[in-house]
């Protein structure tokens, strides 16, 4: 009988789990212009800066990418970080600056121009950063740099 | 190299240094030296770089021209050796023969040397060729006929080519003129397999690591730009033919690379520093004692590696392709840890050198060590339930990894066109096993440790073992609702639970029985359950994948693209901003200018995504001087292209054609080209056209895009694409799809709701089973995105494919291993089941083999055979299209007078064509591969000489351009008499993913039913390997029990048929024989040990009885004499007898000993606790050490525990009365010759050499008291249990008594 405990802890513990789930937050409707701007905020950093890490949070789960003498196709969050990574690691940006915003049955874009110096050339590349609204929040589905 | 590494090895012994801290120390002076030369280096190129930096370009420029002068010669050559072959020399000395042999020759050369390749006669006419080429003047025609070597280059929109002209003497007279060609040069960036043979300029580039650039364009072109420094480059004949110029080196660029090397240098030195430092913590681990602490350095140790490797950037840094490259796999797990299938790979290699290391530590331990403390009731239920949750959470780790490495990659796992994978699918594949064995064996060991902990005494195992199944099912249900995504069903957790159990009761009852192949049988078994692990959840992620996959594909249909687009020809647009352009627009030269708008598109973002695209360059007076059209949209292109202006800035415009799925967005857009002080260089267009199905990738066929990665966007099931209004199909891109279906009515149904946007449902289309993604558009319209349900053969297929490429893996492992043992003196001995097994596979595998390899030959026969009787038919179509009816009069064929013309006839035929006349392109309905001439728009040489010269109506021939290779099938047009005025070809080069498709079906039909049979194959051999095997195997283990002296064996004879029965029969005769000659001998030895003994007792209680006697007698006579000291005489003779009666009782005692013969019972033993044991009987005797160093690997030995203890306290008790009862006595234990050696040393008295070899014998002794047993009772136990006892002693020294047990698995209890 005293063996039986364990059981009875574990049917205790489960017993309580749907409590738990049930406390999952319920998904939210994004925000507005000012939220799109800061994913694009970012994004202009990261690309100035050649730092991933500060927009890769926004980053959708199945991302467009292509990039410039690289790769291009639809890659998943991760492999976009590690791609972008890549990139920037061969290239020191020099300036990068969001000149068009435009946005279209809530999909907001953004292009602009960037300069980096890649082995000692300085390379001129346009950029494309397009959005969508996902589980609450605007994430990046498609970022070229080409 | 061995010897100086012995050396130094002995010179470090002897100067006192140990070799790891040498070792240690000069690797960590290389590191200081390797910085010092670092920064040596890099401060003397800083000081005189611009000295260094000539230098470097200069040396570099030099590489560059003598390179490509050493093309030159090599084309040279090629003519002239062409100039003395037999074909050559045949046709020049005999004109007027045969041209065909020429041509073959010429087609050989052409294939095998990658050149286009041309003969002209004495004449200066063209005579023969192949492979791409072009005119020649005739002035170059008659100075090459004059003798002298010409060379030149000659430009198309794609690339340069570098041609050689050479005479062709025999005789010493010159006989005509050979011209060779070769690309040396790509003007564009496109990189497609069109064009991935590597130019030389490339290959000079990669070789010298900075950019070399080439000009051909003339003298005027020479590179006018401070970073490079340019050189001419000259023809054979002394001609200025361009300039090459080479990036001087960036000074940043020039230290990073430095810097880079040095990096490697210092990453490489520091791993060997790591590994000296892991390997040195390793030996000195032995001053652990807990299997606990061992165990968690070890795993601190594999982990410190991993993460160091991971912190240097090693492999990474110096590999970063391949499978090092995220574009395939990337995971952020880890810190990085899986961040490319490379690093993924090595980490799972930690994993596995982890998880194998704490087995083996753990299978070392003695395993009749004591058992743990009992711990407490309420920890012990904390402990259970804490290792389910921790086993289910590793289950979930592993199901994360599949997963990860399904989403997080763009690996296609069960694509059946492949039936070779490639290797960054085989390595994924494989961490996913190991890592999936990992897991069982993870889930095993916290399996047997809930079984412990729920377990309550011996006769609670079953209760234990039933609690821990309880434990299991309530976990394996309810932990699913600790997570948001628990990755798996509850179906596979409590399947994986239940396997989990059962594997380690069999693991359980294995370790019990000790049975060691059955442990490694059930190590396999444990390989091949990854398999069967894996493959649920890899299918389910990647059908999970796929649709996730189509959801977005669907976001994408609906989205509107106005952004994209756009910035697809802006990107467009402003390429045609540089300075490149600007200069060849300015300089005007037409036929310069006419290649630009290729070279702007390949190098475009439409190029790269494969859009229909058109570009077009105007001048300033408006006219069109450059323009490249791709794909199929041309008609809504050309209306767009026309109504955009031409203005001052950049306009943009947007057409909509068509409706549904058929709609098509145009964007156009056009820009002026200024040049210095704003001057109209021309104005460019470019239009981009994407279709609704196509919005982000392209229509135009793979091989024509930019990007190399096609296969990142492909499907292996085909998505059907439809389009519903108001419930009834509008169009689709699927033809099996009936015009006007209705929507399934569950789907109609669901959508009344208003609020619901999609869903996914099953039909049918055509007999087959679609799953269906649909999608609300607009208020009555639904977008449908299908994927054909897999069929049982697409999985076979992917169980095979994967089963295969572990089966391989396993093997490796199995040779390896096999190998290692072999080294360690361990040879395989394979058994008779094993032996018939393979025998019967591969009798059955390889005539499989053959048939398979034939029948994929015979495939490939039918498949050319079907392909040449299509390009067969669809030549005459064409012909017979082209041809107006003789019963109209007119027999004369038609061509087509215009590209446009040809693709309608084209449209109208279903198939591609070109038509040549004169041996040169006339018309074709896909011109653009022939523009930039990616394509040779000469007829193929070897289709001349077949067709023209051999009179062939029907020629087929394999053509490649880069690295595609793909069938034309050729056909002269006669006139009405039968004179050859054209030839038409089908090329089969825009049908690639036809082809794919075929393959796959293909594949996965041979590769199915070629599996199911070879699983046939192995189930039936092993089946009847087993039963033929069987009573040979129930033979040897009887054969094995009578060497072990049990002769009371009885085989079966069930499944023992002919020889085999009667083997079995003779065999129990004789064991029947053998049997009663052994009771015969016993009963006769017991007779003799009887006579024997009687002789021994009688001779021992003799000797005391004499002086008994004697004694007595004295007593008596001192008694009758009336003896003064009558007391003292009593008092001393019946000492006397009193001893003497002691000595009797002391005899009769060590002969009940050594007559005794007790039952035995043995028991596996731990030598080390037998000896403690008896070691502790001896306490009282203060004046001995005793010095115990018994190995913690040692196995344990068979034996009846009271005899072995006795034998021990024997062989002490010898070695303290040797010692007079003071000293040391040292006794060691460990693994020896496969079994187990035991040494009792003491440094006493010592043997006399001649006594030596009589120690054993019965009644032999050194002492005065003893009766020469002792060691004769060892002599007897050690025999008994198969072992052995030597003695080894010097005199005055001490001696030595070995005892040797063979090892337990191999004894069995047969020493009972």
């Amino acid at each position: 009988m005293r063996m039986l405990t364990p059981l009875a802890i574990l049917v205790a513990l489960v017993s309580t789990l749907p409590a738990g789930a049930a406390s999952a937050p319920r998904e939210r409707v994004p925000g507005g212009k000012m939220e799109i701007r800061e994913v694009f905020d970012d994004v202009q950093r990261g690309i100035s800066q050649g730092n991933v890490a500060i927009f890769s949070p926004h980053l959708h789960s199945q991302v467009r990418v292509t990039l410039h003498g690289g790769e291009t196709g639809l890659y998943s969050a991760n492999q976009a970080y590690y791609l972008l990574e890549n990139f920037f690691r061969e290239r020191t940006p020099v300036s990068f600056k969001f000149t068009t915003f435009g946005e279209s049955d809530n999909t907001p874009y953004g292009t602009g121009s960037a300069s980096f110096t890649f082995h000692g050339v300085r390379q001129h590349v346009q950029v494309y950063v397009a959005l969508a609204p996902h589980g609450g929040r605007w994430v990046i589905t498609q970022i070229n740099i080409y | 190299m061995a010897g100086y590494f012995s050396s130094f090895s002995a010179f470090l012994t002897r100067a006192g240094i140990p070799p790891a801290a040498a070792i240690v120390a000069a690797l960590l002076v290389l590191l200081g030296i390797s910085r010092a030369v670092h920064s040596v280096l890099e401060s003397s190129y800083a000081s005189r770089w611009d000295q260094v930096s000539e230098e470097q370009c200069r040396a570099n420029l030099s590489l560059a021209i003598s390179r490509f002068t050493k093309e030159q010669r090599s084309l040279k050559r090629l003519v002239e050796d062409l100039a003395a072959s037999p074909e050559l020399h045949a046709y020049f000395l005999n004109k007027g023969n045969d041209r065909t042999p020429l041509f073959e020759r010429l087609a050989q050369v052409s294939r095998d040397e990658d050149v286009g390749i041309d003969v002209y006669d004495a004449g200066g006419d063209l005579v023969a060729w192949d492979g791409p080429g072009g005119p020649v003047t005739r002035a170059d025609r008659a100075r090459a006929l004059l003798g002298h070597t010409f060379t030149y280059v000659e430009r198309t929109p794609v690339s340069s080519v570098l041609m050689v002209g050479v005479p062709l003497r025999t005789d010493d007279t010159v006989r005509g003129i050979g011209v060779i060609r070769r690309t040396i040069d790509s003007n564009a960036p496109l990189n497609n397999p069109l064009l991935r043979q590597e130019a030389v300029d490339e290959q000079l580039s990669r070789e010298i690591g900075t950019t070399v650039e080439f000009s051909f364009a003339g003298e005027s072109e020479t590179v006018n730009d401070s970073r490079f420094l340019s050189g001419p480059m000259y023809g054979l004949d002394s001609t200025f033919l361009g300039t090459v110029s080479v990036l001087r080196p960036v000074r940043s660029a020039f230290f990073e690379s430095l810097g880079g090397v040095f990096s490697k240098i210092d990453a490489f030195l520091s791993i060997l520093l790591l590994v000296c430092v892991a390997w040195a913590l390793w030996r000195s681990m032995a001053f652990l004692r807990s299997f606990t602490q061992v165990a968690l350095l070890v795993t601190a140790l594999v982990w410190i590696i991993r993460y160091a490797l991971l912190f240097l950037d090693v492999p990474s840094g110096f590999l970063s392709g391949g499978i090092f490259d995220p574009g395939l796999f990337a995971s952020k797990f880890g810190f990085g840890l899986a961040k490319s299938i490379g690093e993924l790979t090595i980490t799972t290699v930690a994993v596995s050198l982890n998880v194998a290391l704490v087995i083996r530590l753990r299978l070392r331990r003695p395993p009749h060590a004591l058992p743990p403390a009992r711990l407490p009731f309420a920890v012990r239920v904390i402990a259970s339930v804490g290792a389910t949750l921790i086993l289910f959470w590793v289950l979930r780790g592993y199901a994360a990894a599949i997963r990860s490495g399904v989403f997080d990659s763009a690996l296609t796992y069960f694509d059946a066109r492949v039936l070779v994978p490639s290797p960054g699918l085989v390595f994924m594949v494989l961490n996913l096993f190991l890592l999936g064995s990992c897991t069982i064996v993870a889930a095993i060991t916290l399996a047997l440790a809930v079984v412990r902990w729920c377990t309550e005494g011996e006769r609670g195992k079953i209760t234990g073992w039933l609690m821990a199944g309880g434990l299991f099912a309530v976990a394996g249900i309810g932990f699913g609702m600790l997570q948001e995504t628990p990755l798996m069903s509850p179906w596979y957790r409590l399947l994986f639970g239940a396997g989990v159990l059962l594997a380690a009761r069999g693991y359980d009852a294995l370790t019990v029985a000790g049975d060691r192949t059955a442990l490694r049988r059930f190590l396999l078994l444990i390989l091949a359950a990854s398999v069967v692990a894996l493959y649920p959840l890899l299918d389910d992620f990647v059908h999970e994948k796929d649709r996730g996959r189509v959801e977005v594909f669907a976001a994408e249909e609906l989205k509107p693209v106005d952004g994209w687009l756009k910035h697809v020809v802006e990107e467009a647009l402003q390429g045609f901003e540089s300075d490149d352009y600007r200069n060849r627009l300015s300089e005007g030269d037409a036929a310069d200018v006419a290649g630009i708008a290729f070279e702007r598109w390949s190098s475009s973002l439409a190029c790269s995504q494969g859009y229909d695209a058109m570009f077009t360059v105007i001048d300033p007076t408006g006219r069109q001087a450059s323009r490249f059209v791709i794909g199929s949209s041309i008609a809504g292109m050309t209306e767009a292209d026309a109504a955009i202006p031409l203005g001052s800035g950049q306009i943009i415009l947007v057409r909509n054609f068509g409706t549904g799925v058929n709609a098509l967005k145009v964007y156009a857009g056009s820009m002026p080209i200024l040049g210095q002080d704003s001057m109209l260089l021309g104005h460019v267009r470019v239009v981009v056209a994407a279709g609704q199905h196509a919005l982000f990738r392209g229509e135009t066929p793979a091989i024509l895009r930019g990007s190399s990665e096609s296969r990142l966007e492909s499907f292996y099931r085909r998505v059907t694409l439809s389009e519903y209004t108001d419930g009834v199909l509008l169009t689709s891109n699927n033809p099996l799809v009936p015009i006007a279906r209705p929507l399934p009515e569950s789907v109609n149904e669901a959508f009344v709701d208003s609020s619901r946007t999609s869903l996914w449902a099953e039909e049918e289309i055509d007999g087959d089973r679609y799953e269906t993604y649909f999608v609300r558009r607009g208020p009555a319209g639904i977008v449908s995105l299908g994927l054909k349900e897999l069929g049982a053969t697409w999985h076979i297929v992917g169980i095979v494919k994967l089963a295969a490429l572990w089966a391989i893996v396993a093997l490796l492992l199995i040779a390896w291993w096999r190998i290692v043992q072999w080294r360690r003196g361990i040879p395989y001995r394979m058994t008779f089941r094993d032996r018939l097994l393979l025998a019967l596979l591969v009798t059955a595998i390889v005539p499989l083999t053959f048939v398979a390899f034939y029948a994929r030959v015979y495939e490939g026969e039918q498949q050319m055979e079907t392909l040449e009787q299509r390009l067969d038919e669809e030549t005459q179509g064409l012909i017979y299209t082209i041809t107006d009816r003789p019963e109209q009069g007119v027999t004369v064929p038609a061509f087509p007078d215009s590209p446009l013309k040809a693709e309608e006839l084209a449209s109208d035929i279903g198939t591609d064509f070109n038509i040549y006349t004169d041996n040169q392109l006339r018309v074709s309905s896909r011109p653009t591969l022939y523009d930039v001439g990616i394509l040779d728009s000469r007829l193929s040489g070897n289709v001349y000489a077949k067709i023209v010269l051999g009179g062939r109506r029907f020629v087929i021939q394999t053509e490649k351009i880069g690295s595609v290779e793909y069938s034309v099938g050729y056909r002269p047009v006669l006139d009405a008499n039968q004179n050859i005025i054209g030839v038409v070809s089908v090329p089969t080069l825009f049908r690639s993913e036809e082809s794919e498709e075929q393959a796959a079906r293909r594949n996965a039909l041979l590769l199915g039913t070629y599996a199911a049979v070879l699983l046939l194959v192995i189930a039936i051999a092993a089946a009847f390997a087993g039963r033929i095997a069987a009573p040979v195997q129930r033979l040897t283990e009887a054969t094995r029990k009578v060497a072990r002296g049990d002769l009371d064996v009885h085989v079966p004879h069930a499944g023992a048929e002919g020889e085999i029965s009667e083997l079995i029969r003779a065999f129990d005769q004789m064991t029947h024989d053998l049997r009663k000659s052994r009771e015969d001998l016993v009963r006769y030895e017991r007779e003799l040990a009887w006579k024997e003994m009687a002789k021994q007792v009688a001779h021992e209680i003799k000797n005391p009885l004499t002086p008994m006697r004697l004694s007595i007698q004295h007593l008596r006579r001192t008694y009758q004499d009336g003896a003064e000291h009558f007391g003292e005489i009593l008092d001393s003779v019946t000492k006397t007898v009193i001893e003497q009666i002691d000595t009797l009782s002391r005899i009769a005692s060590e002969f009940s000993h050594f007559a005794r013969m007790p039952r035995r019972n043995l028991d596996r033993l731990n030598v080390g606790g037998v000896v403690g044991e008896a070691v502790r009987l001896f306490s009282q005797e203060s004046s001995v050490v005793f010095r115990i160093d018994i190995s913690e690997g040692t196995p344990p030995v068979i034996a009846d525990r009271e005899e072995l203890r006795r034998a021990v306290i024997n062989i002490i008790r010898n070695g303290i009365q040797a010692m007079d009862g003071a000293g040391s006595i040292v006794i060691r234990g460990g693994p020896e010759g496969g079994g187990v050696g035991l040494s009792v040393t003491d440094y006493g008295k010592g043997v006399p050499a001649d006594m030596i070899g009589k120690l054993f014998m019965p009644n032999f002794s050194t002492k005065t008291d003893g009766m020469g047993l002792g060691l004769a009772i060892v002599k007897k136990t050690m025999e008994d249990l198969h072992g052995t006892v030597t003695l080894k002693s010097e005199e005055g020294k001490g001696t030595t008594v070995t005892l040797w047990f063979p090892a337990s698995d191999a004894e069995g209890t047969g020493a009972a």
